[in-house]
């Protein structure tokens, strides 16, 4: 009990003191999280959306691919792009293991199924007849799409901020991938693995405290888009 | 005399092989109202979708002003030129000014013309204090003169308007139909409408159309009833609550008849003719529509009979009055 509450203490005055080694950590984070979610946005949002707007044979197929991949477990990533880019791997002669470059390819291919597959629920949660609207008003077909964008919205934002959550909380593929490097690639998630197993509890905490608060804040914003949308 | 808004050819559409309708030729003048009656699945609004180009027929051409609807090269900008105000009509999640500026939107009309057009438009349909408000919360009556709105900004040459009053609150359905004389009034748009409003059918429209038969014909679709027809002695008797109506036919079985109510003579006293239906009654309603009178008589069957304001006049008619409904076997259509 003395641990956790010795270790509460700490964290708060981290925190408050501003510690430079946590705020650095924090903007690592941040950072590669943001890149991360804006290119899987780039990939997400219109791979959902095409599969949403159009009919196709095997659509129900890339559905289920897509929710499935949405709980792809990040240590296989991991797994896997780390044989892609480490020295041995094809693309071994960037040197991008054990950099935040790594760690931002993983997490794009785990954000990027979340997205895509909200956003396609967010269209096809959309009333049918916005097509046949916008068409009898003369649009186009891009014109039409961009109308069924616009409707689908609040359902997009909802997409983008759930991808972004999961990747900021993402600990398996970021330490495989980033490799911890101090003031390098180190995230919230891989220096609280790393603190807790040295016993600092302080330093964890104070990390877990933040990566909540920005989970709880995530959340909030998420629901404002999902009440929006319906 | 100009050239035909609509010309209709051989016009065929089946849903899973079962027809829907077959139009063997059929013309829609310009600048006119026309209101489609007809019961509910009889097809009224995929009519309408086929003339807005939102539904394919299964076969037959379309002329839109002599061109091709479906097969021109022009068929893109003729599209531009019509629009439809859906049935359950939806409005995108913004305010009401960027709904009705949408079509405008879309053209690339400069800011300023769009604003006067938009603000004009609601204007007409009386909806300027909403302006800035987001859709929600809106009536049934308001969202459909937002729709109408919409469409009639953009100055299109033919709206369509399928059963504009079918989801509206009644003190707004006066309004809608104000509104829809009034863009007869002050705009040059063609409007053709489908309501299953016989009344208002015959208020607002300049001819009135029926989906009869899967045929779209200027038939009254009225005095319709469901019963059985029988032969009796080489004569065909369709029998409803103890009314035997005579009509020809070679069908046999139940049925559905309808008698057209320009084709009812109304009379005080019994009328000496060669017509075979002839049936005493008290008058239930009688209603002014347009230029002419509607008078509803009870004979065990109600009948819907139109007659001049003089007739009405000159005859003294009152509700309750007994009088004679008299046709002729061939006044009678049978359906199936």
């Amino acid at each position: 009990m003395y641990i956790i509450a010795e270790g509460l203490r700490k964290s708060l005055e981290l925190i408050f003191a501003l510690d430079p080694e946590i705020l650095g950590i924090v903007f690592v984070s941040l950072k590669v999280s943001l890149i991360a979610t804006l290119l899987a946005t780039f990939a997400g949002v219109p791979l959902g959306f095409i599969v949403g707007i159009n009919e196709f044979r095997g659509k129900k197929i890339v559905t289920v691919l897509l929710n499935t991949l949405m709980a792809l477990p990040t240590v296989v990533v991991g797994l896997f792009v780390y044989a892609f880019i480490s020295r041995q791997g094809p693309a071994g002669a960037f040197g991008l293991l054990f950099s935040p470059s790594a760690i931002i390819i993983g997490d794009l291919i785990i954000g990027t199924p979340i997205i895509a597959a909200f956003t396609l629920s967010a269209v096809q949660g959309l009333d049918q007849k916005i097509h046949m609207t916008a068409t009898t008003l003369g649009a186009n077909k891009l014109q039409v799409a961009m109308a069924i964008l616009a409707e689908a919205r609040f359902g997009v934002f909802a997409a983008i901020i759930a991808g972004f959550g999961r990747v900021i909380a993402e600990v398996g593929s970021a330490i495989m991938l980033g490799g911890n490097i101090k003031g390098y690639s180190r995230t919230i998630t891989t220096a609280i693995a790393l603190e807790t197993s040295k016993g600092e509890f302080g330093f964890g905490f104070a990390l877990g405290i933040i990566l909540l608060t920005v989970a709880l804040s995530i959340n909030i914003l998420f629901h404002y888009f999902q009440k929006k949308k319906g | 005399m100009s050239e035909p808004l609509f010309e209709l050819k051989n016009l065929k559409k089946s849903f899973n092989s079962r027809d829907i309708f077959d139009v063997p030729l059929l013309e829609l003048s310009q600048d006119k109202i026309y209101a489609i009656v007809g019961p509910n699945g009889s097809g009224k609004s995929t009519f309408l979708k086929i003339l807005n180009t939102l539904e394919k027929p299964t076969s037959g051409t379309v002329l839109f002003r002599g061109k091709d609807l479906f097969h021109s090269s022009h068929a893109g900008n003729m599209k531009k030129e019509m629009t439809m105000v859906m049935q359950n009509p939806y409005l995108f999640n913004t305010t009401v000014f960027k709904n009705v500026a949408y079509g405008l939107k879309i053209r690339n009309v400069d800011r300023k013309t769009l604003k006067k057009n938009v603000e004009e438009t609601l204007e007409l349909v009386g909806l300027s204090h909403l302006k800035n408000r987001r859709v929600v919360n809106l009536s049934g009556g308001e969202i459909q003169r937002i729709a109408i709105a919409r469409g009639l900004v953009i100055n299109p040459r033919v709206l369509f308007l399928d059963e504009p009053t079918a989801n509206v609150d009644h003190p707004n359905v006066r309004l809608v139909e104000e509104i829809i004389l009034k863009i007869k009034e002050e705009k040059n748009t063609s409007i053709i409408m489908t309501t299953h409003n016989q009344s208002q059918a015959h208020l607002l429209a300049d001819k009135v159309l029926s989906i009869i038969n899967k045929n779209i014909t200027d038939t009254y679709y009225e005095n319709i009833f469901q019963g059985e027809i029988k032969k009796s002695n080489g004569v065909s008797i369709f029998s409803k609550n103890n009314i035997e109506i005579s009509l020809s036919s070679d069908k046999t079985g139940k049925a559905m008849i309808s008698v057209d109510p320009r084709d009812i003579i109304l009379s005080l006293k019994p009328f000496d003719s060669s017509a075979r239906n002839s049936f005493q009654g008290s008058i239930k309603k009688i209603s002014e529509i347009k230029s002419q009178i509607k008078v509803v008589v009870d004979t065990g069957l109600e009948f819907s009979i139109i007659i001049t304001k003089e007739s009405c006049h000159d005859m003294r008619l009152t509700i309750g009055k007994e009088v004679f409904v008299t046709f002729k076997t061939s006044s009678v259509q049978v359906y199936y």
